[in-house]
């Protein structure tokens, strides 16, 4: 069984904290830019996100990467960070609620919070379960953060399409469970 | 195959046509079937958690926008006045409360970040404890902080109304000797705080203020590194500095340390001198900015200055203050003031290579009137120096012996400064060099600083080789303390007190590694003169009966004690605090020997007399309050233990920032204590964490390793994982006789192997093994030693098991005689031995003796430990069946209803047994 840790650390590992860094900053200016572009209330289609960036990547050879395999790794943990960051951000807000209470109010703050919150216990979940099994861990984030389909995970990850819906059902039980 | 993982078991269980009622069957830990059972609930509602990813997520929460708090909002105790300024970290308020009925006016500054984590948040109430500690009259002080609802910091600052630096300077028109006053002022107060360890990070003119009394006022002192944002891990993810000002290390992400302040200070000094930022990479001196030729204003630079006064020297001492490499910066700000005062002075500044004309040059200018010497002039002072030379060499021998504790002194601290300025204190904490690394840099730096005289480096290296025991690293005290005594021997007589220090410290780390015999070897030849050396010779007197208690010499040792005691309370000075010493170590010794009723009474006295003395906690008593825990619960008092416990736990966790021996001590006990209380769930992790500690910091074969091995056995044992209880207690006792330990635990682990053979019904084995590890207890401890307890218990229980049960009343009588004798009587084995000989004596028909001795045994049970309910079950059944044997059926069937409550379906028992319970509960009687 190949992992695909195997393709991730084939670089030197300072190598792979400089493209994390680049992948995580050209995803959040990417992001960035796309919000801004599509309003408030359109949405983001993240898998998208993900893809442009992987083109733009590999058209100007900004970063190479030896296989699609460790992109997507390194994308998913970006999207997963620039979430973290976001609802932490969001959260800070709140943190602030002696003296903003008036200034924040309406539903749309109501669930921003709430999904702030549900961004922080994703977050936490996942930690826990990156520690307790890291590969079912690595199928959630290729998932939810890169937007990949089952298939397209197992493909990446060079795993029996069978192995990860194991990886997938005993990671959403685990989520679930911890989130409640 | 038993599932191992929490996915094994949920993976398993979900094959199972009911998984709950599979799960019931086979995973004895209720605590992880729980967790179990809510991954099958959650499996079964087919949920999704955070269900749409990421995308929705981030679409909900949106983008966060602070907004500034208004005016008159309360924050903490203070009330928003006005917005003095934002930062790309923080804004800060003007601000105010009410303080005993006056106005107190704060600078009140509000961090951008939150602090969320428990973690996060004693780690940032640790920083502004540090801070509000630095009081100097030149640094606003820190004067309250806090964190309010949602994790929002506040930080009160005395409000310092005043001018910048710059702009005072250019408003006061003051000279380049005024200014340069001014920056000697500013480096002394930065040098104070970096000798309490503590880094500014973000000086710059707008944080190095002139009062409007003059005075100069250095603001948000380490107030950057409460603002850097940290993420979960306690990275810092964006470090707040200003770029202008900041070290090539900030700006690099490198280690900020006081050389990073060091530079700033240098770039100050060059605005100060010349109006210009002098660190703009051009490397050009302050003085080449102030030529004449450059016709630009500038408000900021010196009024009339002289291009040829900044020249040379100051040139020079803002081009080492701000040298890329730190090495190359001055060592200290104070160093910087130095330089400053130097040039102030007209002596030569260290910041120039020193050449003879230099030197020359500089006598000149101090001496202008001197320098048309004639020849004869020159002359006669070199005879008035000769003459002078001639009578300093009468009065050095005097003067020196005078001066030289002031010397060594000196020298010492300075040395160690030297080590702590190195030590980079601001770095961040996973690249921060561990205590153990500084021992080591300190001894390395120690050998090769030539700056040191024979007798200062001999001092270092004994106070280094105590800071290794003090960690608990032995083989480096060892190692130093070789090195130190090469030096000793040549400089000091064999009986001058240094000598006896290292001594005294060998003796240490031979006690630390367990070998007491080795101690003693140091320690005997020398104690009759241990009298002449004040408070060394009460610490050498303590270990001394340490060593003893340790061998099993334990009159010699209370006599040991009582000299140390009689020694201690001599001395002319705090004689009340080494006699309380004395005291909380002779006590923790005594309960360690199980002579709990003597220890417990010195404890307690010594205990209180420490809570009444204000003595800040140490060591001594967080030895004492272990023991005392260990005393009370072998004594039965489980309320009195669990506190001692706890509060040594605490304890430790203050004394010791970093894992250390005695702090494994205190959470394996605790964890140990549980487990004799069946609170399994909650012994775990203390368990395992005392275990990793313990492997890590002592190595697999120490025997408080090999404790914590027996303590995880018990574990496993207790929640009926019963072959890895088997493993950890055999890999104990090979570990045992590998390494070949001779300590009282690998008897007691024999014991253990032998109990788990006894449970696995290999009754032949576990027999073998229970007297196998009664002949090393008594081989190790003598025949009356409490610690046979143990092993002898073990061998009851295993000969009742085999049958053997005459045999099992000379064990249990044995067992009771050595509890009455030691004043054990009311411990645990005792209690467990009365309840093996009531087996016996069931066994053998003595039904009359039998009865009243399971009532007792039951009655003690109940109260000793009510959740420890397996023995209590057992006990109830024999108690059942004698009722019934003397055909007393009412309270036969009660007995056995009660124990029928306990365990309706008893797992390991068989099924017979089962039955004639049952039986016994309908009708009082047996089949």
């Amino acid at each position: 069984m190949i992992d695909s840790a195997d393709s991730t650390s084939a670089a030197p590992a300072q190598d792979a904290d400089a493209l994390f860094a680049q992948v995580y900053d050209r995803l959040k200016a990417l992001a960035g830019a796309r919000l801004q572009r599509a309003g408030p209330h359109e949405s983001l289609d993240a898998t998208a996100l993900v893809h442009e960036l992987y083109l733009r990547f590999g058209r100007h050879g900004e970063a190479r990467f030896e296989h699609p395999a460790q992109f997507f790794a390194y994308a998913a943990k970006a999207m997963r960070h620039l979430l973290g960051d976001r609802a932490r951000d969001r959260l800070r807000l709140r943190a602030g609620g002696d003296w903003q209470r008036i200034t924040l109010t309406g539903s749309g703050t109501e669930l921003a919070l709430q999904s702030a919150e549900e961004a922080m216990a994703l977050e936490q979940a996942l930690q826990k379960l990156e520690a307790l099994d890291a590969r079912a861990a690595r199928v959630v984030e290729l998932r939810y953060f890169a937007g990949l389909t089952l298939e397209q995970t197992a493909e990446l990850l060079a795993l029996a399409r069978r192995t990860v819906d194991r990886d997938w059902r005993f990671a959403r039980a685990f989520l679930q469970a911890e989130i409640g | 195959m038993t599932p191992h993982t929490l996915r094994d078991w949920f993976e398993r269980a979900i094959e199972q046509a009911d998984p709950a009622a599979w799960l019931l069957d086979h995973c004895p830990d209720p605590a992880l079937r729980a967790q179990v059972g809510r991954l099958l609930d959650a499996d079964a509602a087919g949920a999704e958690p955070a269900t749409g990813g990421a995308v929705r997520l981030a679409e909900e929460i949106g983008a966060a926008e602070p907004s500034a708090p208004a005016p008159g909002l309360q924050v903490g105790p203070y009330v928003l006045e006005s917005l003095l300024g934002e930062g790309g970290f923080a804004r800060v308020y003007a601000a105010w409360r009410d303080h005993a009925g006056t106005r107190r006016e704060v600078a009140l500054k509000l961090p951008f970040r939150s602090v969320h984590s428990h973690e996060a948040q004693q780690q940032y109430q640790r920083e502004v404890r540090a801070l509000a500690a630095l009081e100097h009259p030149n640094i606003a002080h820190l004067i309250d902080a806090g964190i309010g609802a949602g994790g929002q910091p506040w930080i009160a600052l005395e409000r310092v109304r005043g001018a910048s630096i710059l702009d005072h300077a250019r408003e006061a028109r003051l000279d380049l000797a005024a200014r340069l006053r001014l920056m000697v002022q500013v480096c002394r107060a930065v040098d104070a705080a970096h000798r309490s360890l503590i880094v500014h990070r973000d000086l710059k003119p707008s944080n190095v203020l002139v009062s409007t009394a003059g005075q100069v006022k250095l603001l948000d002192f380490g107030i950057a590194k409460l603002l850097q944002p940290e993420d979960d891990a306690g990275h810092t993810a964006a470090p707040a500095f200003t770029p202008a000002y900041a070290a090539p290390e900030q700006r690099q992400g490198g280690a900020v340390t006081t050389a990073t302040d060091v530079y700033a200070l240098g770039v100050l000094l060059g605005e100060l001198v010349t109006g210009e930022r002098v660190n703009d990479g051009s490397g050009r001196t302050p003085s080449s900015r102030l030529g004449e030729a450059r016709g630009e204003a500038r408000p900021q630079a010196l009024p009339p200055v002289a291009r040829r006064k900044v020249r040379g020297d100051l040139d020079a001492i803002v081009m080492k203050a701000i040298d890329a490499d730190p090495a190359q910066r001055y060592a200290s700000a104070g160093a910087l003031a130095d330089d400053l005062e130097r040039l102030l002075d007209g002596h030569p500044v260290h910041a120039c290579a020193p050449t003879r004309w230099y030197r020359t040059r500089k006598f000149v200018t101090r001496h202008k009137g001197g320098v048309a010497v004639t020849m004869a002039f020159l002359l006669a002072v070199f005879a008035a120096l000769a003459l002078a030379v001639w009578q300093a060499g009468i009065a050095r021998a005097e003067a020196e012996r005078a001066t030289q504790q002031t010397r060594r002194a000196t020298a010492t601290r300075d040395f160690l400064v030297s080590v702590f300025e190195a030590a980079g204190p601001d770095l961040p904490r996973e690249h921060r060099p561990s205590l153990e690394d500084l021992v080591d840099d300190a001894g390395a730096r120690a050998l090769r600083d030539t700056a040191l005289t024979d007798d200062v480096r001999a001092d270092l290296l004994l106070s280094l080789a105590k800071v290794s025991g003090a960690l608990g690293d032995y083989e480096r005290e060892h190692a130093l303390l070789d090195r130190a005594e090469a030096d000793l021997a040549r400089l000091y007589a064999p009986d001058s007190e240094p000598w006896l220090r290292a001594r005294v410290l060998r003796a240490g780390a031979w006690r630390g590694q367990a070998r007491p015999e080795a101690a003693l070897a140091v320690l005997e030849p020398l104690h009759a003169r241990f009298a002449a050396y004040g408070g060394l010779g009460v610490d050498a007197q303590i270990a001394l009966a340490q060593a003893l208690a340790d061998v099993g010499r334990g009159e010699e040792s209370t006599t040991a004690f009582e000299t140390a005691r009689r020694l201690a309370a001599q001395l002319p000075e705090r004689a009340g605090e080494r006699t309380l010493r004395v005291d909380l170590l002779r006590s923790s010794g005594l309960i360690d020997a199980q002579r709990f009723s003597e220890g417990l009474a010195i404890a307690d006295r010594a205990l209180a007399d420490w809570k009444t003395s204000g003595r800040p906690p140490d060591r001594d008593v967080l030895q004492l309050l272990s023991a005392l825990g260990n005393a009370a619960s072998i004594g039965g008092d489980a309320a009195r233990a669990e506190a001692s416990y706890r509060e040594a736990i605490v304890l430790a966790e203050q004394l010791y920032a970093r894992p250390h021996p005695d702090t494994a001590w205190a959470v394996g006990i605790y964890g140990s204590f549980l487990v004799a209380q069946a609170r399994y769930a909650e012994a775990e992790p203390f368990i395992e964490r005392a275990l990793s500690m313990r492997r890590a910091l002592l190595g697999e074969a120490h025997p408080e390793t090999l404790d914590a091995l027996a303590a995880l056995g018990r574990l496993r044992a207790g929640q009926s994982r019963r072959e890895e209880a088997l493993a950890a207690f055999e890999q104990g006792v090979t570990l045992c006789e590998r390494e070949r330990v001779r300590q009282p635990v690998c008897p007691r682990l024999l014991g253990s192997v032998s109990q788990m053979q006894a449970i696995a019904g290999r009754s032949d084995q576990a027999l073998a093994t229970a007297a196998r590890a009664v002949a090393a207890q008594r081989e190790l401890g003598g025949p009356d030693n409490p610690q046979l307890l143990a092993p002898l218990g073990f061998l009851a229980r295993a000969q009742v098991k085999h049958g053997d049960y005459a045999a099992a009343l000379g064990t249990t009588d044995e067992l009771a005689r050595i509890a009455a004798a030691t004043g054990n009587e009311d411990g645990r084995e005792p209690h467990y031995a009365r309840f093996q000989r009531a087996l016996a004596l069931f066994a053998l028909g003595r039904n009359d003796e039998t009865l009243p001795l399971i009532g007792a045994v039951i009655a003690a049970q109940k109260q000793r430990t009510p959740n420890e309910r397996r023995p209590l079950f057992s006990m109830l059944l024999l108690q059942a069946r004698a009722l019934a044997r003397a055909g007393q059926r009412d309270e036969a069937r009660a007995a056995a209803r009660e124990a029928l409550a306990i365990e309706p379906k008893p797992a390991p028992l068989d099924p017979a047994l089962l039955a004639n319970l049952q039986h016994l509960a309908r009708e009082g009687r047996e089949h």
